[in-house]
């Protein structure tokens, strides 16, 4: 296909942007504003749906940062319990090249606690290895430490030094004293306040000692570990990153353990698969609605562009009289609606920042912190969504202009030079 | 019916039983009925006859700018009814050169550019030869005016001079003085008598007026769709 001359560029960019001159002086308005206007409301579309995903991204990747520092990247349920053959999955993850990852095993059941105001249903996490956050000491290896999450202390009306009893029916009889260690606040309030944890060598010590029966039915060996891949693996773009890696470990661990041939691994998305759901649902809905927005904005530069062609649907004709081909009026729309597209969707994503830094600064990007550890509204800018975003205003606005150019391509162009047909 | 220009020259446009009709209402209106046709080389022909006799008809088959119905119509030895729609787009760009009777200028281009216009399509730069043609055309201070800034017959000079900056093989008019007064339309005729002699075009004017066709070369009356 012949590219179109630099006449043409000339002549194109002077109808979109100034106008047939001696209409002008007649009618300034005429044409230039209209087809502003009509990319200026492509941007806006644009940019409401950037700061859109930007809003719902950044919500998704903070509570999924909170939910992977709290409970892990992944963890793995495995029916074979072996610490020992476990931690060599530690070297695998290792192997599997992710730097500095954390590893904790554990083990996990429903009890429930009780404290100096009442008590509530918990669940009771042993943890096998403790991090330093369980800050544990042996200054009373007697009585096992707990840490225990901010809104269940105020709860429970205990505070750090405070005793506990806690109870796991059905694996031991009575209850186990334990004293709260430390307050901890991973931000999201159905972990913060239904969580509790405790250091299981602590636990077994304090069996074996005070009720040797309920020793020998003590929760388990931990039968479940949990990989801290680190910060770039919280956020959704990252989730690909984190599937190829489940991808790979899986597949090395049922090689070398046949005796677990269907472990049970969960990343941070499906830990908390009901509430990442509903904001993946939330997310969809809200980009299907605006994504109809730029589709509505694109049909407005679409209905302008049909009334410069109108307007120009002489000269349009004159020219395909003196040679120019269907093929070269139809490249010729579709870049026009390639450039207004461009140029309104790198508006629109100027404008979704400009809308998320104006949002910052209003009073309704507080939050309520107790709820989630995040005070503000939080932003997050995607490259990829982003990037989908601005194609998807580009595409729109260069099909439909490519559907007005095969329209205008067919129409009779002697008929309009004023020759009967 | 058919009139042949007996001549040594190559056949240019070669017409044989040429049909077409339009749709008018709900009734076909046969405009051109079997038409056979010769002009060659270097001719310089008028096409004259009354409103709707179908000449106009005629000249847009020969300049490709429509489709016959039925018979052939070979112009420069190529069957125009073989073509596809942008090999004739092509055809006409490398080959015709079209004066309609409104100069049909782009108002935002100057005059310069319109006549350039043309070629820009083909991919040629032909800055010079459009200057060439404006001064041909006495249009040389005229150069960087917008249409509308001069007269109907420097607009219709302009127009010829578009028509002429690909060097086409064909020069086609259809009623380009028709809009003029006689001064300004006897210049625009002399210019294009001038194109004829002086680079060989061949040209085919339509025209209703039997006075200005008289000044042609060779005359085809068209009469109820025939020659």
């Amino acid at each position: 296909m012949k590219i179109l001359p630099s006449q043409w560029w000339k002549l194109s960019f002077l109808w979109l942007f100034k106008g047939d001159s001696q209409k002008s002086k007649a009618n300034p308005q005429l044409f230039q504003n209209s087809v502003i206007w009509a990319a200026l409301g492509l941007a806006l579309g644009v940019g409401a749906l950037s700061v859109t995903l930007a809003i719902t991204s950044g919500f998704e990747n903070s509570l999924s940062r909170i939910v992977a520092r709290a409970q892990g990247d992944v963890v793995h349920y495995t029916k074979w319990a072996s610490v020992t053959e476990l931690n060599d999955t530690a070297e695998i993850s290792k192997e599997l090249g992710i730097p500095n990852v954390g590893v904790e095993y554990f083990w996990k059941s429903h009890g429930l606690v009780v404290g100096k105001q009442g008590g509530r249903g918990v669940l009771i996490e042993g943890k096998f290895n403790p991090r330093e956050r369980n800050a544990v000491t042996q200054d009373s290896p007697a009585i096992p430490e707990v840490s225990i999450g901010k809104p269940l202390a105020e709860y429970l009306g205990v505070v750090v030094g405070d005793q506990l009893k806690i109870l796991l029916p059905g694996l031991i009889k009575g209850a186990i004293p334990v004293r709260v260690a430390e307050l901890t606040s991973f931000g999201m309030y159905e972990i913060d306040s239904r969580y509790l944890s405790i250091d299981d060598r602590a636990l077994k010590q304090w069996l074996e000692f005070n009720d040797p029966k309920s020793y020998a039915a003590r929760p388990g060996d931990a039968f479940a570990i949990r990989y801290f891949l680190g910060e770039d693996y919280r956020s959704n773009d990252q989730r690909p990153a984190v599937e190829a890696w489940l991808n790979s470990y899986y597949a090395k661990f049922v090689a070398s353990h046949p005796n677990d041939p269907d472990p049970e691994l969960m990343p941070w998305w499906i830990q908390r698969k009901n509430l990442f759901g509903s904001i993946d649902l939330d997310k969809n809905l809200l980009t299907l609605v605006l994504s109809l927005l730029v589709l509505v904005s694109t049909l407005n530069v679409a209905a302008t562009l049909v009334v410069l062609f109108l307007e120009r649907e002489r000269d349009i004709a004159i020219v395909r009289a003196l040679g120019l081909t269907r093929g070269q009026l139809v490249q010729w729309t579709g870049l026009i609606g390639l450039l207004i597209g461009t140029v309104a969707s790198s508006l629109g994503l100027i404008f979704g920042r400009l809308m998320g830094w104006i949002l910052l600064k209003l009073p309704w990007a507080e939050l309520p912190a107790q709820v989630y550890r995040i005070s503000r509204l939080p932003l997050e800018f995607s490259f990829t969504e982003q990037s989908f975003v601005f194609l998807f205003g580009v595409a729109a606005s260069t099909t439909l202009a490519l559907a007005l150019g095969f329209v205008l391509a067919r129409k009779p162009f002697l008929e309009i030079l004023g020759y009967r047909l | 019916m058919s009139l042949d220009l007996k001549s040594s020259k190559a056949s240019v446009v070669e017409a044989r039983n040429l049909k077409k009709s339009y749709r008018q209402g709900d009734r076909d209106v046969q405009v051109l009925k079997g038409l056979n046709l010769d002009i060659h080389s270097g001719d310089c022909v008028a096409l004259l006859g009354a409103s709707g006799s179908g000449k106009s008809t005629l000249l847009h088959l020969i300049g490709a700018l429509d489709r016959g119905e039925s018979g052939e119509l070979k112009v420069l030895n190529t069957n125009l009814a073989s073509l596809k729609d942008s090999q004739r787009a092509d055809f006409r760009l490398q080959n015709i050169g079209f004066v309609f009777q409104f100069h049909h200028l782009i108002p935002e281009l100057t005059a310069l550019e319109n006549v350039c216009l043309p070629a820009a399509l083909k991919g040629k730069k032909s800055e010079a030869r459009g200057l060439e043609l404006l001064d041909w055309m006495g249009l040389s201070g005229r150069v960087y005016s917008r249409p509308y800034q001069m007269s109907g017959g420097e607009q219709q000079r302009v127009a010829l001079a578009r028509a002429l900056v690909n060097d086409p093989k064909l020069l086609l008019t259809d009623e380009a003085t028709g809009n003029l007064d006689r001064e300004r339309a006897a210049e625009v005729l002399e210019i294009l008598f001038k194109a004829n002699r002086e680079l060989g075009t061949t040209l085919i004017s339509v025209t209703h007026d039997a006075d200005l066709a008289g000044k042609y070369a060779r005359t085809l009356r068209l009469n109820d769709g025939l020659i």
